[in-house]
């Protein structure tokens, strides 16, 4: 499907890709942001930052995983959630929140001691903080006294010289931190309620780019080009191996070396050498790699196993090479990425776009595999 | 190269007649001595024993202070420089040596600019991520200068220098009369629109005569005069501060399964980076580094990208965020070669600046909270 049409699918595409992209990156940037303020007004003895909590469910099953946790002292936790959009019924909303205000002190417990407070923190986006507080304040029933909820909306500000994160109350009274068993020069109520002239919370980003590279994910599953981004650049080189690694410093490294791997043995080393203490399912890894074999740098061999074509990818785009999105002031890897699945997205007919993500269950032989056979030419 | 002068080849067995023997060479021949100096993690010899970049070959002699090689480079092309295969061979002598109390290694030749460029620079450049060489900023070779010229007797002045803007425009400038640090005082490079690339310098008024040249990136030449000068002046400041700056980017690599990641920034005045345009810039400037791929994160307000250097998988992530600061995480496994050719391509595509340990992130929780 060629033309205008292609084109705007195309264009449309490689947008919604973009938008998913950095409205992930931003919850990133949020909880890595949170992990250094919160490490640094807390209790060091006690201070526990979870980037990747378990669910918390109700009474009836409904459950909802925070985007994070955390210790502030023995006697004091917070649960966090982002909220970027906005149920537009009141009543979704309310049910969006309800695992969140069934939480239990258990759920914050650390090294085996559960606080005795925990508060629930919303980091709404500002553009949302107007509709948020009507929805909140149409919840008659106290639901936000118990437990304590905080809202608070977020921004990024000062855009031009040291840009930072800016958290501000919603509210004047109520809705704040019950944060006494901090140290009094550590302790955020007093500092955002009125006698404390409503001050805001503000984390630049040189304060947390340390934590946001370390951090790598949040607490819920990543659009498919984010993880392919991250694998690409800081694990697939790593599969390599020994003797792949030293052909590719050797000899050409515009050539392309290929490794086989399960999604699930992937997911084990993100979460344990890439990701420490992560989260990341196998099903993740699975639509990542499913999606590079649109991209068709992988191709999947059977439902879990997949061939990786590793190499220095470079701009050849086809079809829509005078399409210019995202500014089109640079092409990185995430735009390859997102361009070349595009094409295929729009290009291809239904069946061949689903045979790209449907194994092959070749058994041919990889360069990971027998190197004891000489090549031709080769003793 | 033939060994005609008065110390012949069997006896160069110290450094001292190494070094006698360069500047007996550039006084019968038309080359100068042009090195390189790099830094390396363990003893050359067992690397250049065991690593042979592709089309070359090398023959070692240890003479116990320094070690001679046998370099040739085989390179394939056409035109009348080439054989009948389609070769030509680019070979001579160089000698490597260790600067005292550093890390670093100077490899020199008494040669033409094809042999040290094609063959020397190349070769050393080709070895694994254990030998790497280094760069100086406009501030550090001026620093060396300065240090020279308290050093000896007499009066350095600049006869040409090279000037470059982070968009590639190159400036060759020419002096008669000049004082070595007026090169250093160009509006252009005092502005920081433009940093120093290479400086050729004399020695007057003195009664030792002198003539070299310093790059940036540790090539230096020896043209004529003294050799104490180059031997036990120059080329120990400039290994001295070309350690100084490697060990910045030597241990760095993150280890697998721990969030512990050290720093590096590279930090310029108040307000020397200006408008979100800048970030556009960076990005520019990392995607012009060769074998590498980036992906921007975020590239506005503040940038974060991360980078893949395919020639030996270091990863690291950039950030642009403030109006004086970049700074760079590096990854698993992330090579000192791979982080200096990182930063040194920020600093020549972007903007120069001081390249320093990475500070510690925490700050008074006071800090955190802004009234009104």
């Amino acid at each position: 499907m060629t033309g205008v049409s292609g084109q705007n699918q195309y264009e449309r595409c490689v947008e919604e890709a973009f938008a998913e992209f950095r409205a992930y990156d931003e919850v990133v940037d949020i909880v890595a942001a949170w992990e250094q303020f919160l490490s640094d007004i807390s209790v060091a003895s006690a201070f526990d930052f979870q980037w990747f909590p378990d669910p918390i469910t109700t009474d009836t099953g409904a459950e909802r995983a925070p985007t994070f946790t955390a210790s502030l002292t023995s006697e004091y936790g917070i649960v966090a959630d982002v909220i970027q959009e906005l149920d537009s019924d009141a009543q979704d909303f309310r049910d969006r929140l309800a695992p969140l205000t069934a939480v239990d002190t258990g759920d914050v417990a650390y090294d085996g001691i559960s606080p005795e407070t925990v508060d629930v923190c919303l980091l709404i986006a500002s553009e949302q903080a107007q509709a948020a507080r009507v929805h909140l304040d149409s919840f008659e029933d106290g639901v936000l006294q118990t437990p304590n909820v905080i809202p608070l909306e977020f921004s990024l500000i000062d855009q031009d010289t040291t840009p930072k994160y800016k958290f501000e109350r919603m509210s004047l009274v109520g809705e704040n931190f019950r944060d006494k068993s901090l140290p009094t020069h550590a302790r955020m109520s007093p500092r955002v309620s009125t006698d404390g002239e409503l001050a805001s919370i503000q984390i630049s980003i040189s304060d947390f780019d340390r934590h946001k590279a370390t951090g790598v994910l949040c607490n819920k599953q990543p659009p498919s080009l984010y993880l392919a981004c991250h694998m690409w650049d800081r694990v697939f080189y790593d599969q390599l191996n020994d003797s792949q690694q030293i052909e590719w410093r050797r000899e050409d490294p515009d050539q392309t070396l290929t490794f086989e791997i399960e999604a699930d043995s992937l997911a084990d080393k993100l979460n344990d050498s890439y990701i420490p203490n992560g989260s990341v399912n196998s099903a993740w890894v699975n639509d990542t790699l499913d999606y590079l074999c649109v991209v068709e740098t992988a191709e999947k061999l059977t439902d879990t196993r997949y061939r990786i074509q590793f190499r220095n990818l470079s701009e050849k785009r086809r079809e829509y090479k005078d399409v210019v999105v995202r500014g089109g002031e640079f092409s990185d890897l995430a735009m390859l990425f997102a361009g070349w699945h595009c094409e295929n997205e729009v290009e291809l007919e239904r069946g061949d776009l689903d045979k790209l993500t449907e194994p092959t269950e070749s058994v041919g032989a990889t360069d990971s595999e027998d190197y004891t056979q000489p090549t031709i030419g080769e003793f | 190269m033939e060994d005609t002068n008065l110390y012949q080849f069997t006896d160069l067995d110290s450094l001292d007649t190494l070094f006698a023997w360069a500047n007996e060479a550039i006084e019968q021949e038309d080359n100068p001595v042009r090195s390189l100096t790099f830094i390396a993690e363990e003893k050359p010899k067992a690397v250049f024993a065991s690593n042979s970049p592709t089309g070359f070959s090398v023959d070692i002699d240890d003479r116990g202070e320094f070690l001679k090689l046998s370099l040739t480079r085989r390179i394939q092309g056409s035109g009348e420089d080439y054989n009948e295969d389609g070769y030509k061979f680019l070979s001579g002598t160089v000698y490597v040596f260790s600067n005292e109390d550093t890390d670093a290694y100077t490899a020199f030749a008494v040669s033409d600019r094809e042999f040290f460029n094609q063959a020397v620079q190349r070769y050393i450049q080709g070895l694994p991520p254990s030998v790497s060489t280094s760069f100086l900023s406009t501030d550090e070779l001026q620093q060396l200068l300065n240090k020279l010229s308290d050093d000896i007797n007499g009066n350095l002045y600049v006869t040409k220098g090279v000037t470059k803007s982070p968009v590639g425009d190159t400036e060759v400038k020419y002096f008669d009369n000049s004082r070595y640090f007026e090169l250093f005082n160009l509006e252009e490079v005092s502005q920081q629109n433009s940093y120093v690339d290479k400086i050729e310098f004399e020695l007057r008024q003195s009664r030792h005569k002198f003539s070299g040249q310093l790059s940036r990136k540790g090539a230096s030449r020896y043209v004529s005069g003294n050799q104490s000068i180059y031997f036990k002046k120059i080329l120990p400041s400039l290994a001295t501060l070309l350690s100084k700056k490697g060990e910045l980017f030597n241990d760095k690599a993150r280890e697998y399964g721990t969030r512990e990641a050290e720093t590096i920034e590279i930090t310029y005045d108040e307000g020397a980076i200006k408008g979100r345009e800048e970030n556009i810039r960076l990005i520019n400037a990392l995607e012009g580094l060769k074998r590498s791929s980036i992906t921007v994160y975020h590239k506005n307000p503040y940038m974060h990208a991360s980078i893949l250097d395919y020639e030996d998988g270091t990863n690291a992530d950039v950030f642009l965020t403030s109006d004086r600061r970049v700074s760079i995480v590096p990854g698993f496994n992330a090579s000192r070669k791979s982080l200096s050719r990182i930063c040194d391509r920020i600093n020549q595509g972007f903007l120069e600046g001081e390249v320093i340990e990475g500070q510690n992130r925490s700050k008074d929780p006071e800090e955190y909270f802004v009234k009104g």
